[in-house]
């Protein structure tokens, strides 16, 4: 379960890496320093950036799982949808 | 209702007030301290209490109760045994303010006090009083005094230092209370005020209190320092939510999640957020997510939605707030109250107002990543454009070099350029030969004319002018020197004894010494003569005779040669006049 959610936030880790990666080369472009080859290069990596962040955005689907309290630990229980029951607290 | 049950506890060995007694004197032997559970509650539902079985055992605690207070406050009543002889003794003070106070036989002051005492012992001497503290002082001794009012009456209060040192909060001004008190008449000046044996917050006024004074508790521990406070991650994968199972708190927060940023596990452990056993159950999850899932969960939620100061109670309890302080998770609190902060408020790394709000702050909006995202592609691809236009433009301008466009040209202009410099070279070579050649022309011209022939040629030249010169002024003398001449020649010409030959004199000469003859005596016979004629005529004779004449001197000769020679001694003399 732990390893998993490791991979989970790697990934979500990636979103913010592929984040900053395209700003950095957007700015680069847009600073117009760098060789017309190299530039290529970078258009190339940013578009494949962009395109990597939509889909992490896009095909994101909310996970609930419910926490048990036991006595050696917790235990997770996944919730296919959160109850709708109206029971008020507030 | 574990808190009244305390309170009952405490009821059950003091004496109660019976405010029947008060409002029916006469009604005396009827009530009996039968409903001291709602003793302090309202009044009304003393008198409706119900059986009387209890009441004998009551009752006698309560005289029991009663010696020791009356001992206390020196009352003089004595009720030694029971509540009817104390009731006897109440009636006995309001029959003796009925029977004496009358115009025939009046009290004194001091019998009047005594009987006001007296009452107010017997009726009045439990009772429970709500109001609020105002006037607090608190004497050095250690006893309190102050004043209990509502909104139009008052009164002043005292609580021995003994009582005081029992409370469990500190009393302040403006708080809530609910006190338990004898009534008391001080005759000595005529002042009535209350015992207050035992005092407890009431309502908000105690929950307020709790509140604030465990607020600056943590504080000063440091729970809520600044420094504490951790970043909330940018993107969590994974946000802990502890509230209800089943509350609106938790399906607005899903319902936020799933709108702003779908990419998200949600542990949501469902807790009891109100009443018996919330906070223990809070707590617990909180210490759970840190125990056991510290490394998967990236930010954890706390809070419930709105509800009264009682309902978000357990937000306030200390051990909420420990347990949240001690998450080695970042905690965003979320107790549904836009206005009011709770301690879980103070304690979290984030306060939220709401649930919904929590989960706002805990993830980003991915609409506004889309629309960045977006905006970064639109960047990227007009960064590209704007670096192939630039290119393309470099490209454009060197292909349009002329060196591109006319080779031909381009080798022309470096041959047009070679015999330029050609010629450029040529005519700095001639130029230098010919000034060199004119500047040697010049210094042979300068060495030309310093030759000696030419210095000797002027020299001569300035020499004959000199002498040129000369000569002209020697010829002018000699000119004037020459006329000059010529006018004395004519004037001697004039004088010249010739000139008087030719007017018929002659001269005559000795021949032998040229002398001219003057007299007889220079003549002697034999002696050859010439005599000078004019036009250089001359005539040669020989003297035969000589006679002298009247002097001695001969006739004819002397005449002549003495008037020659006055004339010539006048031509002298004329002649020196002109020069």
């Amino acid at each position: 379960m732990a390893k998993k959610a490791q991979n989970e936030r790697q990934s979500e880790a990636t979103f913010a890496c592929n984040l900053r990666e395209l700003e950095q080369i957007v700015a680069a472009l847009e600073r117009g320093e760098v060789e017309l080859e190299k530039s290529l290069e970078l258009y190339e990596r940013g578009a494949a950036l962009i395109g990597c962040c939509r889909k992490q955005l896009q095909q994101a689907e909310m996970r609930i799982e419910k926490m048990q309290i036991g006595k050696q630990g917790v235990s997770l229980e996944a919730v296919e949808e959160e109850g709708g029951d109206d029971e008020d607290q507030s | 209702m574990a808190k009244k049950k305390r309170q009952n506890s405490l009821f059950d060995d003091v004496p109660l007030f019976d405010p029947q007694r008060v409002k029916l004197p006469d009604d005396a032997p009827a009530p009996t301290g039968d409903d001291d559970d709602d003793a302090g509650g309202s009044a009304g539902k003393v008198g409706s209490g119900g059986g009387s079985a209890a009441g004998g055992k009551v009752r006698g605690r309560k005289g029991g109760r009663r010696r020791k207070s009356a001992s206390v406050s020196l009352v003089p009543e004595s009720d030694e045994s029971s509540s009817a002889e104390s009731t006897s003794g109440a009636e006995g003070g309001a029959a003796l303010v009925a029977a004496n106070g009358s115009r025939e036989q009046p009290l004194t002051v001091s019998q009047l006090s005594q009987g006001i005492a007296d009452v107010l012992e017997v009726c009045l001497s439990r009772v429970w009083v709500v109001g609020e503290v105002s006037g607090l002082k608190r004497a050095a001794s250690g006893h309190l005094y102050f004043d209990l009012k509502d909104g139009e009456s008052l009164i002043s209060c005292v609580m021995w230092r003994s009582d005081a040192g029992r409370l469990r909060m500190d009393v302040e001004d403006g708080l809530e209370v609910l006190a338990q008190a004898r009534v008391g008449y001080y005759g000595r000046s005529g002042r009535l005020q209350l015992y207050v044996s035992l005092l407890e917050m009431r309502g908000a006024g105690l929950l307020e209190l709790r509140f604030r004074q465990m607020k600056e508790r943590l504080e000063a521990e440091g729970l809520f320092a600044a420094e504490r406070k951790r970043a909330l991650p940018e993107f969590p994968s994974t946000i802990g939510v502890v509230t209800s199972g089943t509350g609106a708190a938790v399906r607005d927060i899903f319902h936020v999640l799933r709108r702003r940023w779908p990419a998200v596990r949600v542990i949501l452990a469902p807790v009891r957020v109100q009443g018996e056993g919330a906070r223990e159950e809070i707590a617990a999850a909180v210490r759970a997510f840190d125990r056991h899932l510290s490394d998967v969960v990236d930010v954890l939620i706390v809070g419930r939605g709105g509800g009264s100061l009682e309902d978000l109670w357990a937000f306030n309890e200390e051990c909420v707030a420990r347990a949240i302080a001690d998450c080695s998770i970042p905690v965003v609190s979320a107790v549904g109250h836009e206005t009011d902060f709770s301690i879980s408020d103070f304690v979290a790394d984030v306060r939220a107002p709401t649930p919904s709000a929590a989960a706002e702050i805990v993830v980003p909006d991915c609409r506004e990543f889309q629309r960045r995202l977006g905006s970064h592609a639109g960047r990227l691809v007009r960064a590209m454009t704007g670096l192939l236009q630039t290119a393309g433009h470099r490209l454009h301008r060197l292909a349009e070099h002329r060196f591109f466009k006319y080779p031909e040209e381009i080798a022309g202009q470096a041959a047009i350029r070679l015999d330029d410099l050609q010629q450029r070279l040529n005519h700095a070579l001639v130029g230098r030969i010919v000034r060199q050649g004119e500047r040697l022309t010049n210094i042979e011209r300068r060495l030309l004319q310093q030759r000696p022939s030419r210095q000797l040629a002027l020299r001569v030249a300035a020499l004959e002018q000199l002498a040129g010169r000369h000569r002209s002024q020697a010829d002018r003398l000699l000119e004037r020197a020459r006329a000059r001449v010529d006018r004395l020649g004519d004037r001697l010409e004039a004088l010249s004894p010739l000139a008087v030959l030719g007017r018929g004199y002659s001269i005559t000469l000795n021949r032998s010494s040229g002398r001219a003859v003057r007299r007889a005596a220079d003549v002697e016979a034999g002696l050859e003569l010439e005599t000078l004629l004019a036009d250089g005529d001359r005539i040669r004779s020989t003297v035969s005779d000589s006679e002298a004449g009247r002097d001695g001197r001969p006739t004819a000769a002397p005449d002549n040669a003495g008037t020659n020679e006055r004339g010539g001694m006048d031509d002298e003399d004329g002649s020196r006049r002109d020069g």
